[in-house]
């Protein structure tokens, strides 16, 4: 997804809260101009080449940046820098993060995740240091707790230092739509960071595979091999030399892409939820619980295909789950997944939740409450006309489908032209010749424009919200500094009021995150 | 309909006459009453320790950026005196509870080898990580000042005599004496090449370039 004006100006300001300004100004010079090499950037920040470097070293220790090359067959290798937005943007969710953490397993675990999310990445090492030094655990508690983490894929290891990309021969665009016989190859990456991000990625066999021996210091000499997933394929060599051999340190980091797989499940349960009735939304939960791991990419369009007996034992092990019956699931089931699939004959039949419906529908929903909130129920009711027609109307006909008894005929044309004018729809004059030339206005709701101006917006809110808390945080700073035996009187009432605000803002944002994830991240 | 300046009215062709807007001061976050955000303020929806999940939410987010300002990450563009003295630790530090690993500066943290080599500088990979100084930003300037004043120094001993400060160490802040001016070899005390402007090398104006009237 290209990136929005908004979406830079919050990814920047959140890099200037959490770094300052200076890693911000490099930052922002990279997610302006795509990528850039270490003398461009010195040009372009104005910087001294050391504060660049400082800068980059930063980014890169904290996933916000990916370093790479152009396979490039005369000539120097020129290492380029990208900036990784979505990266950026999970930086404001590491809260999240740690929630799932410890409702999917428990608090101990999130101990070591705490720590890899302050530190960007760290070695196995400098994680036992870290959990041994901050609680009392020993070694083997905190090489279970992160054992266990790496096996539910919370934590990964870290993508190569620097990849080698094959020059593109055209630009960077659109992918092509593909006809029926390559509709089943992998789809290509189609910008240049999801080249960047598939080309530094480790293979899966070692993603999650921890070699302790590789370790031994960390680990005082253990020379048993604790595989985690598939084991480590020997025979390919290239992987040793780029993803951490013998003689080379092996970084781990906290795996997002996981953590927004955990947190796209979680709106489809409660979008099922408030939709349908709580039973559904067991019955989504345990079959997105039992696929989790199977899945391939975050934005999966149905979940993976389980049978009736599978999902069934799913929904019974849960508390909320007992009292149904096969039945019932089955129903459920029939209403959560999609009517077209086809379906195997015998009892075993399987199922799939067409996740792709749910979460447009959800977006559907935020839109249409935009709509109603900025512009009253008769704009909404409009809109929402044209969104379910997903076609062209005309003024005239859209007066008579919404049947607006208070609003006059003339009415319409008004609130069309307010929508049209905050880009909520599309417009279109139409010329009809005839007897007599006369023009008309269609009007439609087109989705991709229209989200995406949405997602600008979203993005420009949670940049003002993010201002404004740094705001009151420097407007009650003399409060915060007091101790808390000082706090008495009109001062207590001072800071109770700082706490509320900030707590209404902070959770506003996190709300407003939520909405955001919808349209960006789901 | 309020607008400012003169003129007509916009959408609808209405609201004729003249006027001025009235002038308001302009605040950039005006106070507002707040909302009882369902499950924040709510006292019915309290999980672990009295709180409630959104509360959590916020309390470890602000935990976080308390962190990621304080730590070696955090690079402003003028380092203030301050911003260095936290960093020291006292006696009484020790006893109090440590939530994270004080990774002291920057290159105490970093895995150099994890990184491209134009960044790291390449020897300094093999370098024991505990000798690393926190990078200060004026050190660029430091160095700077410190060869134009061993250039004027070099200039003025004609390159004879070897430059005091060259066996010393490139950080060292000792300021060094000035020389004195010597105004002996100057072009203006000498009066050689000066151009008083009425000499022979500058030609009548003829006047042919000024404009026809």
């Amino acid at each position: 997804m290209t990136l929005t004006q908004y979406g830079i100006k919050y990814a920047v300001h959140i890099i200037t809260s959490n770094f300052g300004n200076l890693v911000a100004k490099v930052c922002e010079s990279l997610l302006r101009r795509r990528h850039l090499s270490l003398k461009q950037l010195i040009g372009f920040t104005e910087l001294t080449p050391q504060q660049v470097k400082n800068s980059l070293l930063i980014l890169i220790q904290h996933n916000c940046v990916q370093p790479f090359s152009f396979d490039q067959s005369e000539g120097p290798k020129v290492t380029q820098y990208i900036a990784l937005f979505d990266n950026i943007i999970h930086r404001g969710r590491f809260a999240k993060f740690l929630a799932v953490v410890s409702q999917e397993l428990d608090t101990d675990r999130e101990l070591i995740l705490k720590d890899l999310l302050e530190n960007g990445r760290l070695t196995l090492k400098q994680i036992i240091e870290g959990a041994e030094s901050s609680k009392s655990q020993g070694k083997d508690s905190v090489l279970e707790s992160f054992l266990k983490l790496v096996n539910a894929h919370f934590v990964e290891r870290c993508p190569a230092p620097e990849p080698v990309l094959e020059q593109a021969t055209k630009q960077e665009g659109p992918a092509k739509k593909r006809g029926a016989k390559s509709a089943k190859m992998v789809e290509v990456p189609e910008t240049i960071e999801q080249r960047v991000i598939a080309a530094a990625a480790p293979p899966e066999a070692i993603r999650f595979s921890i070699m302790i021996d590789s370790e031994a210091d960390a680990c005082g000499g253990k020379s048993d091999n604790m595989s985690v997933g598939e084991k480590r394929k020997h025979a390919t060599l290239e992987f040793d030399a780029e993803f951490g051999s013998k003689d080379e340190v092996v970084l781990w980091r906290a795996n997002f892409e996981e953590f927004i797989r955990c947190l796209r499940h979680k709106a489809c349960v409660e979008n099922v939820r408030a939709r349908l009735d709580d039973e559904a939304a067991v019955v989504l939960r345990a079959m997105l619980k039992a696929t989790r791991t199977a899945e391939k990419k975050v934005k999966t369009e149905n979940s993976v295909p389980l049978s009736l007996n599978t999902i069934y034992e799913e929904v019974i092990n849960s508390e909320a789950g007992r009292s149904l019956t096969v039945g019932r699931v089955r129903d459920l089931l029939s209403v959560l997944c999609d009517s077209s699939q086809e379906r195997d004959v015998d009892e075993d039949e399987s199922y799939s939740a067409d996740l792709k419906k749910i979460l447009e529908l959800a977006q559907d929903d935020e839109v249409e409450s935009i709509v109603l909130k900025r512009y009253g129920k008769d704009a909404y009711t409009m809109f929402r006309i044209l969104s379910l027609a997903g076609r062209p109307i005309e003024t005239d006909k859209i007066s008579d489908m919404s049947q607006l008894s208070l609003v006059e005929k003339n009415e319409t044309p008004k609130i069309l032209y307010n929508l049209w004018k905050d880009d909520y729809l599309h417009m279109e004059r139409l010329v009809v010749t005839g007897a007599r030339q006369s023009q008309f206005l269609v009007w439609r709701v087109d989705k991709p424009i229209i989200w995406k101006h949405v997602l600008d917006e979203m993005f420009h809110t949670a940049l003002n919200l993010s201002l404004r808390l740094a705001c009151e945080e420097e407007r009650f700073k003399e409060i915060t500094d007091l101790p808390a035996h000082k706090l008495l009187g009109e001062m207590a009432k001072q800071w109770q009021l700082y706490r509320n605000v900030i707590l209404v803002l902070q959770a506003s944002l996190l709300k407003l995150d939520d909405a955001l994830m919808l349209f960006h991240d789901f | 309909m309020a607008y400012r300046g003169r003129g007509r009215g916009g959408f609808g062709g209405g609201g004729g006459g003249f006027g001025y807007a009235t002038q308001v001061p302009f605040e950039l976050f005006p106070d507002i009453d707040l909302p009882n955000v369902k499950g924040i303020l709510d006292p019915d929806k309290k999980i672990n320790q009295g709180k409630s999940e959104e509360e959590n939410l916020v309390n470890q987010s602000r935990k976080f950026q308390k962190i990621w300002k304080g730590s070696p990450f955090y690079l402003e563009q003028t380092t203030s005196k301050e911003r260095q003295n936290t960093e020291v630790e006292r006696y009484s530090d020790r006893l109090k509870p440590k939530t994270t690993i004080r990774r002291g500066a920057l290159f105490d943290i970093l895995e150099l080898k994890a990184f491209p080599q134009e960044l790291t500088g390449g020897s300094r990979a093999q370098q024991p990580g505990r000798k690393r100084v926190r990078w200060n930003p004026d050190s660029e300037l430091q160095k700077l000042d410190l060869f134009e004043k061993l250039e004027q120094r070099q200039g003025n001993n004609d390159g004879k005599e070897k430059k005091e400060g060259e066996g010393e160490d490139e950080d060292e802040e000792e300021e060094e004496e000035e020389p004195e001016e010597d105004f002996s070899d100057d072009d203006y005390q000498k009066n050689q090449d000066f151009d008083d402007d009425d000499d022979d090398f500058n030609m009548e104006d003829d006047g042919d370039d000024e404009p026809l009237l």
